[in-house]
């Protein structure tokens, strides 16, 4: 095999090694990675015990969010009832809604993969531990703070999507929709952070030789998926701000009575939206094809073009959002390529339902509650994914726009896509995590009491959309025709809820502090995530020669567990994981992973105060709130670049790596730039959003600053680039003066950048343009408003380098935190630079 | 980079050219009309420049797909190769509303 790092393959033939293993390696490495006693269980940051965790709490949502459906078809049972309030009724759909998408579904599959990905990939645990620890404690408080607001009367009412202008503060006056911006805001913080995370992690922690036609299928789907956050979600970021500053401060994004244009939320939430739903359905698809195989005891048929046809689902879902618009008005012709594009995102879709088919086929399927579960869902999938085809068509989507007819294609689409998959990889899996498996006869139960409830509640929907029942409608008139479709619909939910009542009765007995523990790999399943694990995941990290290892490689568990492969020891006396390459996963280096502290839980506790208090108005505890929660992220990074120990190590057979790497190779670096791919999609969309409310009203726009301004701008933020640029090779030159040299460089970098901005948003004041006044004040101000912020943050980085630098932290050995902070210096200059030239020539003169 | 970019390359194309399309017919709308005809042939031919470059990259990315020295490799090209044919079947698609109109 062509090295891809210089890495002889050669060297794998040293395992498994045949030496006996020295006595205490086992003993230290369980030392290293000991559980949490007492109340570490809180500050633990290890993927067995988050990964539970964040699982746990995704079920619990599903679960509140499933109780409030279920409420809201006891009101629908009957026409005409009062069982809940129109506005109670309100409050609970756009709760039901937005908890199954933004704190079941999404955070389900993010948790699954946090679980599961350290063992399927065989490394000892994700690069980024402590960051997943944030995310799930961040989504954890702000999702209950969100669902609380329930019992205050202070839940959003304005649906899932929050379409202004009924959220705007003329018809949403009071802080039930501002309790859903800023929450949303907040909690898809977290998913981006478990997104960094996944990416890094499957493409940087695989075991050696798991090249990518190696990648179990399932961290591909999570990899694909975790691209997709890091592209969709900026956009519900940004519009959540932007409605927001709208309703707090009058900015005119949306109110078209200043220029602005509801659409443009339209466009930016679908943006989001539609792929949400992808991002749903692949890791759940991902599980799919990972269960289907383990069951029908048969390869996944077509493993290439099911890979191929995910890709092609993550780009198509990018080019489909506007078919939620079709009654919008838009341009025929433009509806047509969204058009075309809803039908053609079937066909990769469909490649890879034929081939969960052909598998079952293939082999000899094994009819088992998670073999039932994925069947189900390929049942249902495939029902919803026929009404897709149907709703992309426009004329079909004109008639059957806002009714139950959609109601029930997305639920076709999501419980088959999403719901199903999941519980299926939940009792395919649990044996792995608690070490005992669900019980057969229950879980059989839960299936079909399940399925049946799905299908008496949501194939009636299709019949009562079609005869033009609308969604959203608290009750309805008698003798419509709707009352036998809509009773049936209650009496199926009731089914569903009580496959999940029993489904929890499962898990409590599987949970339980006593009985016996050893499952083991039940299913027969061929992922590495069944070779028995501790707590630092595998014992030693194999060389992978299969796409199934467990089926092809014999002897493979015994050699693992017996240490025989990489690192069967902690070679630096710290927690510790490989690194290796993206192509062909060549070890490079040895990562020192983090030890459990506080900061990140309180820096999660605080992150959701400031929102909180922010929400209900208390401004300066929530300024308090926020430098709390800065502090002890910078806290939380002081004791990450930490000093070096031996510049290389032996990590198994005499292979020697190192245990430091900056720059590009290194994990640090990785996740920088995909934050900053995050931060650079927020500012091409609201680049976009200037673009667009320019083209709804051109003549409100005025002309801009003079061109002098604009070339003070562009130089100061050269110079803030090429100083930050500099302070880095100052700092490799390792001679006594250059940490201090190289700081002073950093902090003069910071300094020309704000001097840049400052320049910037003076030129525009200078010209009596008000932020409040027009779309066009309000989308500069919001560019130099989110400009600001970047800036903001170098001044903090700036502070923190000066810190490093008195602690005698910066030295040329370990320059990554420099690194880091003039990639970011390097990105605010240039995302300054592009938006001055943006709003100074387009329009330009002529607006 | 270069071998990711390469393996995505036909599904970037296939992004590329529905950006491009969506952006000619909203810049049409503002200047005349969506479907103004200037503004089709606009798009029509940066459709037909898309095709013919993914039906060019496609072409090699077949041909070396059997130069590949490895499994590896040969995984990676064969899914750029298959993603080259997928994206010149979907831009082919896609660019039907414009030649029709509608």
């Amino acid at each position: 095999m062509k090295s891809e790092t210089g890495f002889d393959p050669a060297l794998y033939e040293r395992f498994p090694t045949r030496e006996p293993r020295p006595e205490g390696e086992l003993e230290a490495l369980e030392q290293v990675w000991c559980g949490p006693k007492g109340w570490q269980w809180i500050t633990a940051i290890n993927n067995n015990y988050v990964g539970v965790y964040y699982v746990g709490a995704a079920m619990l949502f599903f679960v509140l969010a499933g109780s409030l459906a279920v409420l809201m078809r006891t009101q629908l049972a009957v026409p005409m009832n009062g069982f809940l309030p129109q506005e109670t009724y309100n409050q609970f759909f756009t709760v039901h809604g937005t908890m199954m998408m933004f704190l079941f579904a999404v955070p389900a599959v993010e948790a699954l993969g946090v679980l599961l990905l350290p063992q399927m990939l065989g490394a000892r645990d994700l690069p980024f531990p402590r960051l997943s620890a944030y995310a799930f404690w961040a989504y954890l408080i702000g999702g209950l703070a969100f669902f609380s607001s329930l019992f205050f009367g202070l839940a959003p009412d304005g649906g899932w999507f929050m379409y202004p202008p009924l959220t705007s503060t003329t018809w949403s006056p009071g802080i039930n929709a501002d309790f859903w911006l800023l929450g949303i805001g907040f909690i898809e913080i977290s998913a981006i952070a478990g997104a960094i995370e996944i990416i890094v992690g499957v493409l940087r922690n695989r075991a050696p030789g798991m090249t990518l036609d190696k990648l179990p299928i399932f961290a591909w789907a999570m990899l694909i998926f975790a691209g997709m956050i890091i592209i969709a979600f900026p956009s519900i970021i940004l519009s959540t701000l932007l409605l927001e500053i709208e309703r707090a401060l009058g900015w005119p994004f949306f109110d078209a009575l200043k220029g602005g244009d509801p659409l443009l939320w339209q466009h930016l939430f679908w943006f989001f939206g539609h792929p949400e739903v992808y991002i749903i359905f692949l890791p759940a698809a991902g599980a799919m094809s990972t269960i289907i195989p383990a069951m029908a005891r048969a390869p996944l048929v077509g493993y290439r073009l099911v890979v191929l046809a995910m890709l092609a689902t993550g780009f198509i879902s990018f080019g489909v959002w506007a078919h939620h618009m079709f009654t919008t008005g838009m341009p025929t012709i433009s509806t047509s390529y969204f058009s075309a594009a809803s039908m053609a995102v079937s066909i990769p879709a469909g490649v890879q339902v034929f081939a969960w088919i052909a598998t079952v086929a293939s082999g000899r399927m094994r009819f088992t509650t998670p073999g039932l579960f994925v069947l189900g869902a390929l049942v249902i999938f495939t029902m919803g994914g026929l009404t897709g085809v149907m709703v992309a068509m426009v004329p079909f989507d004109w008639q059957a726009h806002d009714s139950y007819f959609i109601v029930a294609h997305l639920h076709y689409v999501l419980i088959g896509g999403m719901v199903f998959p999941l519980f299926a990889a939940i009792y395919y899996w649990l044996p792995m995590s608690s070490a005992r498996p669900l019980s057969e006869r229950l879980g059989k139960w839960v299936f079909w009491l399940m399925f049946a409830g799905m299908h008496l509640t949501f194939l009636p929907m299709h019949l009562t959309g079609l005869m033009g029942m609308p969604r959203r409608v608290y009750t309805y008139l008698p003798d419509r025709g709707w009352e036998w479709p809509n009773l049936l619909s209650t009496a199926g939910s009731f089914l569903f809820a009580a496959a999940v009542l029993l489904w929890i009765v499962d898990m409590v007995r599987n949970f339980r502090p006593f009985g016996a523990r050893e499952a083991g790999d039940v299913w027969g399943g061929p992922g590495m995530e069944w070779i028995p694990t501790g707590r630092y995941s595998v014992r030693s990290i194999p060389v992978v020669r299969s796409l199934y290892p467990l089926w092809d490689q014999k002897n493979l568990i015994r050699d693992v567990v017996a240490g025989r492969y990489f690192l069967p020891n902690t070679a630096t006396g710290e927690r510790e994981t490989l690194v290796t390459s993206t192509l062909n996963a060549e070890p490079q280096y040895l990562q020192r992973m983090p030890t459990p502290s506080g900061w990140h839980v309180w820096a999660a506790v605080f992150t959701a105060g400031f929102f909180l208090l922010l929400t209900v108005q208390a401004y300066w505890p929530s300024v308090v709130s926020g430098v709390l929660a800065v502090y002890c992220v910078l806290a939380w990074c002081w004791t990450l670049d930490r000093p070096r120990v031996e510049p290389t190590v032996d990590i198994g057979a005499g292979i020697r790596v190192p245990t430091y790497v900056s720059g590009p190779s290194s994990h640090g670096w990785w996740a920088m730039v995909i934050l900053l791919i995050v931060a650079g999609m927020v500012g091409a969309l609201l680049g976009f959003s200037y673009v667009f409310l320019w083209s709804r009203n051109p003549e409100l726009w005025a002309p801009p600053p003079g061109l002098p301004s604009l070339a003070a701008v562009i130089a100061a933020y050269a110079a803030a680039a090429g100083l930050a640029w500099g302070a880095c090779r100052i700092l490799r030159l390792d001679r006594p003066r250059t940490p201090a040299i190289a700081t002073l460089a950093m902090v003069a970098a910071v300094a020309a950048a704000a001097a840049g901005w400052w320049i910037d948003l003076d030129s525009w004041t200078a010209t009596g343009l008000k932020a409040s006044a027009n779309t066009q004040g309000a989308t500069v101000f919001a560019l130099l408003a989110w400009q600001g912020m970047f800036v903001a943050t170098t001044g903090l980085m700036a502070l923190y380098a000066l810190a490093r630098w008195l602690g005698r932290q910066v030295e040329a050995a370990r320059p990554t935190t420099f690194d880091l902070i003039a990639l970011f210096l390097v990105f605010t200059a240039g995302q300054g630079a592009i938006a001055a030239l943006l709003v100074r020539l387009f329009p330009g003169a002529a607006g | 980079m270069r071998a990711w970019a390469w393996m995505l390359g036909g599904l970037t194309l296939w992004g590329v050219h529905f950006a491009g399309v969506y952006a000619i017919s909203s810049v049409g709308d503002v200047v005349a009309e969506a479907d103004d005809p200037l503004w089709r042939g606009l798009a029509l031919g940066f459709s037909g420049l898309c095709v013919l470059a993914g039906a060019g990259l496609g072409w090699v990315a077949f041909v070396r797909r059997r130069t590949a020295e490895d499994e590896a490799q040969r995984f990676r090209r064969d899914l750029a190769a298959l993603g080259f044919a997928v994206a010149v079947v979907a831009m082919t698609w896609q660019a039907l509303p414009t030649l029709t109109g509608h």
